[in-house]
């Protein structure tokens, strides 16, 4: 793993949402303490970790297919939770600011640029 | 844990059975009430009841009983074979609104038919959201399910075979974890890709939540976001 490209992804993150993005950490699936994060917030990191395995659980025991790639979580006071599931064993919680992004940057940008960028982080 | 099967074949050899306990226990009760005239007969006649009395009023008693036990079986098991339920917090739901039924005195069936109407039966409500769903996803819908919030049952899905009782607590489950750790409250929808290029969808209503899981390669989740939550919302 290479910690620098994880905070060289993080800082392009923030560049794609200008401004929306409120905070966000990477972390090890099943731990739930941050690795690299911006206005890291340890208690979420844990609390996403926990929901990430209770939706797991959940699908599995509906007969569902499993995670794959991301869930958004739609929170009240225009807070959006976009949690990335990576399969080599890491997540990747962020708190967005809806009232600053669309959508549509959100998901065909942003999210697919922190993929790739913290697949390749990962592998090192 | 696969999906929950509550649709299974009723067993019609248990009906049979329980039809001829009936048959036989109404053969037993005219007798008794033949004994039952005969010693209303004797109490006008004494008003001290003699011990050979006293056994045959409790006799009486619990052939009347064990008659209304029997009407209550049969009508469970007619309950259960009409709707098909092999689950077994269903069928102790229904057991004990029939012993309250007979502590009160009050009509089995009408029991019977609350039980059904808050199990099973959805609301118009939820019969037009999936109507427009059905009619507006086509053949992108893989299942979807409605759960009154206040019951946390399942009370509709698109397939019959298809009945994910674990999710009626999914929302409760979820805001609980939020809440406690970090005062936060689910807005409105939670949504999902999945393997299989599935989509969860999980949608919070007033009174009820949709789930719904859906094919990606006709829908895209911009269309779900954008366009199909506020739909519903609207019905």
């Amino acid at each position: 793993m290479n910690i620098k490209k994880i905070k060289q992804a993080i800082e392009n993150l923030r560049e794609d949402l200008d401004g929306a993005l409120i905070a966000t950490d990477v972390y090890p699936t099943g731990v739930g303490t941050s690795l690299a994060g911006f206005n890291s917030n340890p208690q979420a990191t844990a609390l996403f970790d926990r929901v990430t395995s209770f939706i797991i659980k959940s699908l599995d025991a509906a007969g569902f297919p499993g995670l794959d790639k991301y869930y958004l979580l739609d929170l009240k006071g225009n807070h959006l939770v976009v949690v990335i599931f990576f399969e080599e064993g890491y997540q990747q919680g962020m708190l967005i600011d809806t009232t600053k992004v669309n959508l549509g940057i959100l998901l065909n940008i942003a999210i697919p640029n922190v993929q790739k960028a913290l697949r390749e982080a990962f592998k090192e | 844990m696969g999906w929950l099967d509550l649709f299974g074949t009723p067993n019609s050899k248990g009906n049979k059975k329980n039809i001829k306990t009936v048959n036989k226990s109404k053969l037993v009760n005219k007798n008794t009430n033949k004994k039952s005239t005969n010693i209303s007969k004797k109490k006008e006649e004494n008003t001290k009841l003699k011990p050979e009395d006293k056994v045959a009023a409790i006799k009486e008693d619990f052939l009347k009983r064990q008659k209304e036990i029997e009407n209550f079986k049969k009508k469970l098991n007619t309950f259960k074979a009409e709707n098909n339920i092999k689950n077994e917090d269903d069928i102790k739901t229904d057991k004990n609104s029939g012993i309250q039924a007979n502590k009160n005195k009050t009509n089995l069936s009408t029991n019977v038919k609350s039980d059904r109407e808050i199990i099973l039966k959805p609301s118009q409500q939820v019969i037009k959201i999936f109507d427009f769903i059905k009619n507006d996803l086509g053949k992108s819908l893989v299942l979807g399910i409605s759960i009154d919030r206040q019951s946390n049952r399942i009370n509709y899905s698109t397939d019959s075979n298809k009945i994910p009782q674990n999710l009626s607590k999914f929302e409760e489950t979820l805001n609980k974890f939020l809440f406690e750790k970090t005062n936060l409250h689910l807005s409105e929808y939670l949504i999902a890709r999945l393997k299989d290029n599935k989509i969860f969808y999980f949608q919070k209503l007033n009174d009820i939540d949709i789930v719904l899981l859906l094919d990606n390669d006709d829908i895209n989740i911009g269309y779900i976001l954008n366009v199909l939550k506020g739909k519903i919302k609207e019905i």
